[in-house]
């Protein structure tokens, strides 16, 4: 029953794991950024908003347009645009280096939105506490909504890079490597059906467990609903 | 801080000159005056009770005496340092560390234990770990929660959840104590016990308290002085006169003399 998938095992085993490493080195380093850099971003686009406690339109605006802006352009037509900046950042427009650049894009996108949302979701009497102990401004953001925020972080963090690991398929179109670049020349041009099931399987497992892990970490660092004892 | 600007017997802790807030009308529609030309002096020590209806001004009145808030006139002078437009942020800083707000809905930090909850302010004020967990674990005892340093505030009664916010106010040593409605949220009994807590307070750390308060009997119990709050404007100030409640207002009842029932 299970010939299909040994003998695509022995065939393809090789470049499967090649593929899943490489995604893997993508889609780490291409959070890596976007978490810095979405995060800041998050952060500054919830206080400066029209109501925050920093309100300062002049900085958010722009911020919000331009998160619109990547996360509006279809993710294949953004690697074709982002492909002559990859030649300038990183030497080519191809290969995993060259995804980096476009994952890295839509990634610092995707999180400072989801950033901003968990930080929305503040208890907003935390800012009052927090002005109330005189936090300097650093203090606000390091010592209460990091904090605070941590468990809803973590959950937007887990959701970006499954996001980051679906995009990271895509980027098989401009030969950019990962798993997402065998199962489209393999699988899908050369047409070969178990191949591509191998892939999904292996894809749909790996998932799983980031977000089984991401749950339990949230869990862990968030104690808003805990028990004494737990 | 520097010497002179520390507050001593001669001065009132506080002293509030002409003091007016107003705010944006919620349908843009001009402006609410919530403070009108507010004057009045706290002595070191005194327990003020802030009383009056709601909507009187009396969140506003402490939102700005405790510096979370500025005035849109007027001056405020913490001892000899004075507070106005023109005051540099860090020295209104350093006034605001001078005093502590505990407030109706506790405010604790729910990804803190109740220990790091306390020992907040002093970690904010880059004081070593060592001894802000020890000031921290004192204040714990003095409010009677000394076992339950490592726990989460999720597991707390409403009153355990207020003596945490006490310890936490009071591990900076302030000289001035804000109590915004601190036992609204809680039941009769409860109430007390924070009460007698805040007596005990009072007994042992030599601070001025400001009581904004909606229960007359919590002002009986704990005030020196009231100041009766109405539309904006001081309508009366003064010590309370009368321990038991017979008129229908019962905030003018905190005035009458026996005599006059």
């Amino acid at each position: 029953m299970f010939d299909w998938f040994t003998q695509t095992w022995t065939r393809f085993g090789g470049q499967i794991v090649t593929g899943f490493l490489e995604t893997c080195y993508m889609v780490a380093v291409s959070f890596g950024i976007s978490a810095v850099i979405g995060t800041a971003a998050g952060i500054a686009l919830s206080l400066c908003r029209r109501g925050g406690v920093w309100e300062s339109p002049l900085l958010a605006a722009p911020l919000s347009v331009a998160v619109n802006l990547i996360r509006s352009v279809p993710f294949i037509l953004l690697l074709i645009i982002v492909a002559p900046l990859a030649r300038m950042l990183v030497g080519t427009a191809y290969g995993i280096y060259a995804s980096m650049v476009s994952l890295s894009i839509v990634g610092v996108a995707i999180v400072t939105r989801l950033v901003e949302q968990a930080i929305a979701d503040i208890n907003p009497q935390l800012f009052q506490t927090a002005h109330s102990l005189s936090a300097s401004r650093r203090q606000v953001i390091t010592e209460f909504i990091l904090v605070e925020a941590r468990g809803a972080l973590i959950l937007g963090y887990t959701s970006a890079i499954i996001s980051l690991i679906a995009y990271s398929t895509v980027v098989g179109v401009i030969a950019g490597g990962g798993i997402g670049y065998l199962a489209l020349q393999e699988g899908f041009y050369m047409w070969n059906q178990p191949l591509m099931w191998v892939i999904i399987i292996l894809m749909t497992i790996f998932v799983q467990l980031i977000q089984l892990a991401g749950s339990a970490l949230a869990r862990t660092f968030d104690r808003k609903g805990k028990g004494r004892n737990s | 801080m520097s010497e002179t600007g520390k507050m001593s017997k001669e001065y009132p802790v506080i002293e509030v000159e002409n003091i007016s807030k107003t705010f944006r009308a919620p349908d843009g529609g001009g402006r609410i005056a919530a403070l009108r030309d507010i004057s009045f002096k706290v002595a070191p020590r005194e327990v003020l009770g802030v009383v009056g209806k709601s909507g009187a001004g009396k969140t506003t009145l402490l939102r700005v005496l405790s510096l979370q808030m500025p005035p849109d006139s007027g001056r405020l002078n913490f001892g000899t340092t004075r507070i106005d437009e023109g005051t540099p942020g860090s020295v209104v800083r350093d006034v605001m560390r001078r005093t502590s707000t505990v407030f109706q809905g506790f405010s604790l930090l729910y990804n803190r234990s109740v220990l790091e909850n306390v020992a907040l302010p002093l970690k904010l004020r880059n004081v070593a770990r060592a001894e802000r967990t020890g000031r921290a674990r004192e204040m714990l005892d003095f409010v009677g929660l000394g076992t339950h340093a490592d726990v989460y505030p999720i597991t707390l009664s409403g009153g355990e959840a207020q003596r945490v916010a006490i310890a936490r106010a009071l591990v900076t040593d302030p000289e001035v104590l804000f109590l915004d409605e601190p036992t609204s949220a809680l039941d009769a009994r409860t109430s007390g016990e924070i009460l007698d807590l805040l007596k005990k307070v009072q007994g042992r750390y030599p601070m001025a308290m400001i009581l904004v308060a909606h229960h007359m009997d919590v002002v009986r119990y704990m005030c020196d002085r009231v100041l009766h709050l109405d539309g904006g404007t001081v309508r009366r100030l003064g010590p309370i006169r009368n321990t038991a409640q017979f008129r229908v207002d019962p905030i003018e009842a905190l005035w009458d003399a026996p005599q006059d029932v």
